[in-house]
């Protein structure tokens, strides 16, 4: 470089680490810049109130409870975040649950169908009560139309894929819900498209229903 | 007598920013602004999937997240050749409109009034008032504002699923279609707003305030009045803030809302302003970086342009001082924001002020909230032209290769996003954002940037270590250096 043989900024442009290349570093990150064995006053280590932004509420409950001496280590889950929000799943109450269950999926943007098997939705593996606690009172990604990027996991914005696209292996999402065996997921998949009803199947590749649910006429049983 | 002065990092502005003053006789002689942090959003971008950028470039800022968004999604669609049907269009404008307007009340109550809540200003007459509603965290306005602010923010959550870092804005348009339940429910929440400017901000309806046409004018209309511009009135008469702050006087704007305006034109037009309204051409921008800790020995036009930092043994470079480029349209500086999109677009009231007495810290903040009454009108239009039932998204292909531009208005002003496909990925991706311009520093004739014009000649004070009116002119730009250093 000295010689002049190369790029004077080589060496900038070689060196880049992704988090998700150094999955057994994240622990030692934490506690961030305070570092893993720190401890507060109260005895806690470093919370994190992770998510890309992080939901105005995660921030005012975790003060709070701060405030109220109600925040114990034993309420963070193993990444340091506060349990309250992050042992749920964003697919919970998400709104789009009917066609996840019937596999009927969008196609394409602006879609109302479910963004798990082709627009790069995470929300089935993303630890976050957005569809709960809906943004703004109203809102949340899937509620906009856009996938889930499960942004409050440690290493998510280097997926390795397309965000707005799901990774497959021979058809299959290589991402499958939290908790659920993939032998379980693809049988469970082929039986619930085989039984998609014909609204559930219409409405999914459309941005507004097509087809409205039925009106029983049998009266209440 | 000589003295260096270096302020910073300054608070209630966005980023990391030093300022750097020469002082002599009392006043500013010389200054330098600094953008202190480097960040590296172009280089993240490279050879990524060129839609990651809509995930990327958002979160180059928490306030200014949409209007990135806009940008990469206008230079794609640009690469790509796809147009947005009606609906994609409208939702689009809602959603920015809806940020730049956050902002400008953000900027207002939370950035920029407090200062004059200072123990400086106690002797004056409008400072028990101003303290006691404005004064940092404390003053009353803020528990009118803030809830304001939040339920104008409703918007996002109905046509881009939340704020910031939405995916709604998308190339071929919107992701989120509204329905005709939805659209009555949008239309709700922008005569709250309404409601709100109208009571707290501007103590008269909003056509009332867009309908001032001169000094005198808005001097009368304020007599007297309450509401928080006239408040701010009162004291920039005291203070003369209409002297204070001036730069070049040559103002740029890209042109706000495509096809928001009458007859498919933009609600304000793109152009600049130099004693009259030229068009703008696009390559007749460069970035210089003589005096940046960035490689580059010329400028460029961003189309070719480069971010190479600085670092270890080459970060020796003398005459560097910030990370900020220093983009110059045909050879000069020019100053972008709310002031130049008005002066720009030709609002009566705007031009008049800087007729008088120039660019100001006055006309500044009078664009601003200006702005607000011009656009809400604006918005109740939009959400009554949204046609539920048709479509919000165009379907389009991502070319292989292709280059496309992306020029929209942030709230602080002109923003440009410059990309290159090739192979599939993001080949080239450079951002010029609003501040980089006005917060520019020397380019290689030694040509001060926007704010480094507008700081010389202020006055400062024998024992002044943060001087007030440096402080006025500086956050009457409303600086975002988290998006300058990108």
């Amino acid at each position: 470089m000295r010689g002049g043989a190369f790029h004077e900024d080589l060496y900038y442009r070689l060196v880049t680490v992704t988090l998700r290349e150094r999955a057994m570093d994240i622990p030692l990150l934490a506690g961030g810049l305070l570092g893993t064995d720190f401890r507060s006053g109260a005895g806690l280590p470093v919370i994190n109130v992770a998510g890309c932004p992080t939901h105005p509420g995660w921030i005012v409950d975790t003060l709070l409870s701060l405030a109220l001496g109600a925040l114990n280590a034993a309420d963070l889950d193993a990444w340091q975040r506060p349990r309250f929000y992050t042992e749920q799943l964003v697919h919970h109450g998400c709104p789009r649950n009917e066609f996840y269950e019937f596999k009927a999926s969008a196609q394409k943007l602006s879609d109302l169908g479910c963004l798990m098997e082709n627009m790069g939705c995470k929300g089935t593996q993303a630890n976050a009560d957005c569809n709960l606690r809906p943004w703004h009172g109203v809102g949340s990604c899937v509620r906009g139309g856009f996938a889930c990027i499960s942004c409050t996991e440690p290493g998510f914005e280097e997926p390795g894929h397309p965000f707005m696209e799901t990774p497959k292996i021979a058809g299959i999402p290589t991402g499958l819900p939290i908790d659920m065996p993939k032998a379980w997921f693809v049988a469970l998949a082929a039986l619930s498209k085989s039984a998609t009803p014909k609204r559930v199947r219409e409405n999914s590749r459309s941005d507004h229903p097509l087809i409205a649910p039925g009106i029983r006429k049998s009266g209440p049983k | 007598m000589t003295r260096r002065l270096t302020i910073g990092p300054f608070n209630r502005v966005e980023g990391d920013l030093e300022v750097t003053l020469d002082i002599a006789d009392g006043r500013v002689a010389s200054a330098q602004v600094s953008s202190s942090l480097y960040r590296g959003f172009e280089h993240i971008l490279l050879a990524k999937h060129p839609l990651d950028a809509l995930v990327i470039v958002p979160r180059i800022c928490g306030i200014c997240s949409v209007s990135q968004s806009a940008a990469a999604a206008t230079a794609l669609a640009a690469a790509a050749g796809v147009d947005m049907p009606p609906n994609g269009r409208l939702a689009s404008n809602l959603i920015l409109a809806c940020e730049n307007l956050a902002d400008h009340l953000t900027h207002f109550y939370l950035f920029f009034m407090p200062d004059f809540a200072r123990a400086a200003y106690r002797g004056c007459s409008w400072h028990a008032t101003t303290e006691r509603r404005f004064q940092a965290t404390v003053g009353e306005a803020l528990h009118e504002v803030l809830p304001a602010r939040a339920d104008l923010l409703r918007l996002m959550g109905y046509l881009a699923g939340k704020w910031p870092h939405s995916l709604a804005l998308q190339p071929g348009g919107t992701t989120r279609a509204v329905t005709a339940t939805e659209k009555v429910r949008l239309l709700v929440v922008l005569r709250e707003f309404r409601a709100f400017l109208s009571s707290t901000v501007f103590g008269d309806a909003l056509e009332n305030v867009a309908a001032i046409g001169s000094a005198d004018e808005l001097a009368a209309w304020a007599e007297g009045r309450p509401g928080d511009l006239s408040r701010f009135l009162e004291i920039a008469g005291d203070l003369d803030l209409a002297r204070c702050g001036r730069a070049s006087d040559t103002f740029l704007s890209y042109g706000a809302y495509a096809h928001g305006g009458r007859d498919g034109q933009p609600l304000f037009a793109r152009g600049v302003w130099h004693g009259q309204r030229r068009p703008f051409e696009e390559p007749l921008i460069r970035e210089d970086v003589t005096h940046a800790w960035l490689h580059g020995d010329r400028p460029l036009h961003p189309r070719q342009g480069e971010t190479r930092p600085l670092t270890g043994e080459f970060a020796d470079k003398a005459r560097a001082y910030t990370w900020c480029k220093a983009p110059r349209y045909d050879g000069g500086i020019v100053e972008t924001g709310a002031l130049a999109r008005q002066m720009v677009a030709g609002q009566p009231l705007v031009r008049a002020l800087v007729a008088a007495e120039g660019g100001s810290v006055l006309a500044r903040v009078v664009a601003r909230l200006l702005e607000l009454a011009l656009v809400v009108p604006a918005m109740e239009g939009w959400v009554r032209a949204l046609t539920p039932g048709e479509a919000f998204c165009h379907a389009w292909q991502l070319p292989d290769q292709a280059s496309g531009v992306g020029l929209v208005e942030a709230a602080r002003g002109s923003l440009g996003h410059w990309l290159r496909i090739e192979g599939g990925k993001i080949a080239g991706y450079q951002i010029i954002a609003p501040t980089t311009w006005n917060f520019s520093p020397r380019d290689a004739a030694g040509v001060p940037g926007a704010l480094e014009q507008a700081l010389v000649g202020l006055p400062v004070g024998e024992d002044e270590r943060v001087p007030l009116a440096v402080q006025h002119v500086v956050r009457s730009f409303d600086p975002c250096i988290v998006c300058t250093v990108h």
